[in-house]
């Protein structure tokens, strides 16, 4: 019977039929399709997100069933505060070294897994494990790691006679930020491995080969062949890789909650300090926006000095 | 051989987990476990309980992931098989949601959770997620839905078909690859998460399995085979998954790139 109806249709009745049967409903269907979904990212993420810049303007403590507004407040506290030079500086260094390990080891790993056929499933598999481990599993694991007595870094050193370098990683004032880095790098560099991968799969093989027979080495044709062709990826993974390093709280917080002192305190974990534990909801607001503006100036930026470089490419 | 130093701090953390407290003092970090022992995951297991936070994770995050890939699904029809007025700003609205810091959110959320009084629940957290979960799956099921050729539903259009058996009965079917992907993901991060579950619970009634393992990091500063025990818990479920559909979570992060 349905058959019947769509083979007697002429094609040009099925079009209008299609056509009119949109127009008539035009925003309905999609204003019921979208409403479950558009109400709850509506409340939970942009009106909290909302919220937060409302509340950066008043005195809320958290408590407190009322606030006041207070203005600028908040805003000129936090750039007369050290503790936020001192965690958007930590930010800024963990920006610049996860740009560089994580970034050139995944390519690295990348090109290496892309020449070598066999195993490369297991491989893929090994690197790519850490991105499957919760923060906190992470920052047990390389705690441990750490351990000044018996962790495998201080034991490594010393029976390799380098004793002296051992340390309280975690503890000690000059080496906690770049201790959780590098624990992190552990986990980004599957992620960068996965998407580097992926571009150099993308690049046409008949590329290579011409580079090639021209007399290129692989090291030429890596450079003036496939590094550029991966520019799409980089733009990606370094987007990605900034927008990771304003937003890291978990391992900051599990393996040292910003400590010593301020040593590895960062934007988020500063914000939780104050929101959460010293109850200055409306001061941790005004952190929490100013890190939003942060990475949206970065971002822009960034993208747009990518995008005018693709330009004068073409 | 960067495999391999990849591979220890795994190593380390699975051979010390089987290990008793006084093989470790001597033992050190390297070596196998003299005589292989389950203290570590007895003690994480009863004492601390985290068999309960193992059933709060589990009850939390199944509903997340389907409702969040559900209601998704719904909002990626009409964006990507319907024109209409303001398809492309709401696209936007929703990928945006990709780029924000989660701290923008926490102290609203907090006081909202209290309003709503819903603080310490279920229920907030898995509201929670599946809002968070909306810009990648909308992203990503958008795109797929695009793909899909238009003759699909013009043919169920006359075959009497509504917009509702067209997404049911059709799209959805077809998109199973995308759905599966996002099964993955969503489970993975779902799982892992850890700052909502720190703002949005207090106590062990609804905290999931990731605080759990931060109380007993907390609790046990000495004892390595009982933290390590915690954390491989803590790991199974998303290593067993990983493991069972590692093509799909590959593809996962190449489509959903700039979500971390």
């Amino acid at each position: 019977m349905r058959e019947a109806v769509v083979t007697n249709t002429s094609p040009l009745l099925k079009r209008r039929s299609w056509y009119s049967r949109i127009g008539r409903q035009r925003l309905l269907v999609p204003t019921v399709f979208l409403f479950p979904s558009l109400l709850i990212y509506a409340i939970f993420v942009l009106g909290t997100m909302i919220y937060s810049f409302v509340l950066s303007f008043t005195n809320w403590d958290g408590i407190s069933r009322t606030f006041n507004f207070i203005g600028l407040v908040n805003y000129i506290k936090l750039f007369n505060d050290a503790e936020f030079y001192n965690a958007l500086k930590n930010n800024l260094i963990w920006v610049v070294i996860s740009l560089i390990l994580p970034m050139f080891l995944g390519l690295l790993l990348a090109v290496l897994i892309d020449r070598q056929i066999r195993g490369e499933n297991i491989f893929k598999s090994i690197f790519y494990l850490p991105m499957t481990i919760s923060f906190v599993v992470i920052a047990v694991i390389w705690s441990w790691i750490y351990e000044p007595n018996l962790g495998i870094l201080n034991i490594s050193l010393r029976a390799v006679g380098l004793g002296f370098f051992s340390k309280a990683w975690l503890a000690s004032q000059n080496t906690a930020l770049f201790s959780i880095i590098i624990a992190a790098s552990w986990q980004l560099t599957g992620y960068s491995m996965v998407l580097f991968l992926a571009g150099l799969r993308n690049i046409p093989p008949e590329l290579i080969e011409a580079a090639e027979l021209d007399g290129a080495s692989s090291w030429q044709s890596f450079w003036h062949v496939i590094y550029p062709m991966l520019r799409s990826v980089r733009t990606i993974v370094t987007v990605t890789i900034i927008i990771n390093s304003f937003r890291v709280f978990d391992l900051v917080f599990a393996m040292t909650k910003g400590g010593p002192g301020t040593a590895s305190s960062v934007l988020a974990m500063f914000m939780y300090r104050e929101g959460f534990l010293k109850y200055r909801m409306s001061y941790g607001s005004a952190i929490a926006v100013m890190q939003f503006f942060i990475i949206l100036i970065i971002m822009i930026v960034y993208l747009w000095r990518s995008m005018k470089a693709e330009e004068e490419v073409y | 051989m960067l495999a391999i130093i990849f591979l220890v701090p795994v190593y380390g953390s699975l051979v010390t987990s089987f290990k008793s407290v006084e093989d470790i003092m001597v033992g050190g970090f390297w070596k196998f476990p003299r005589h292989f022992t389950f203290e570590g995951y007895i003690e994480a297991w009863k004492m601390q309980n985290l068999g309960k936070y193992l059933i709060n994770s589990i009850i939390i995050t199944f509903p997340s992931v389907v409702g969040s890939i559900f209601l998704a699904s719904l909002a990626a029809y009409p964006l990507s098989r319907i024109r209409f007025k303001g398809e492309k700003f709401i696209f936007i609205l929703f990928v945006a949601g990709l780029f924000l810091p989660p701290q923008i959110h926490l102290i609203p959320l907090f006081k909202l959770a209290n309003m709503l009084g819903i603080f310490d629940t279920y229920l907030v957290l898995i509201l929670t997620h599946i809002a968070f979960g909306q810009p990648i799956c909308v992203f990503i099921l958008r795109n797929f839905f695009i793909s899909l050729p238009h003759e699909i539903e013009e043919a169920a259009k006359i075959d009497g078909c509504n917009d509702f058996s067209i997404y049911w009965r059709i799209i959805l079917p077809l998109a199973k690859p995308a759905l599966a992907v996002l099964v993955i993901l969503q489970f993975t991060w779902i799982w892992n998460e850890f700052l909502w579950g720190l703002v949005l619970t207090q106590t062990e009634q609804a905290r999931p399995l990731t605080l759990g393992l931060y109380n007993l990091q907390g609790m046990f500063t000495v004892e390595w085979n009982v933290q390590t025990a915690g954390a491989n818990i803590a790991t199974i479920p998303t290593i067993i998954v990983f493991l069972a559909f590692q093509r799909y979570f590959i593809k996962g992060i190449t489509l959903g790139a700039v979500k971390g």
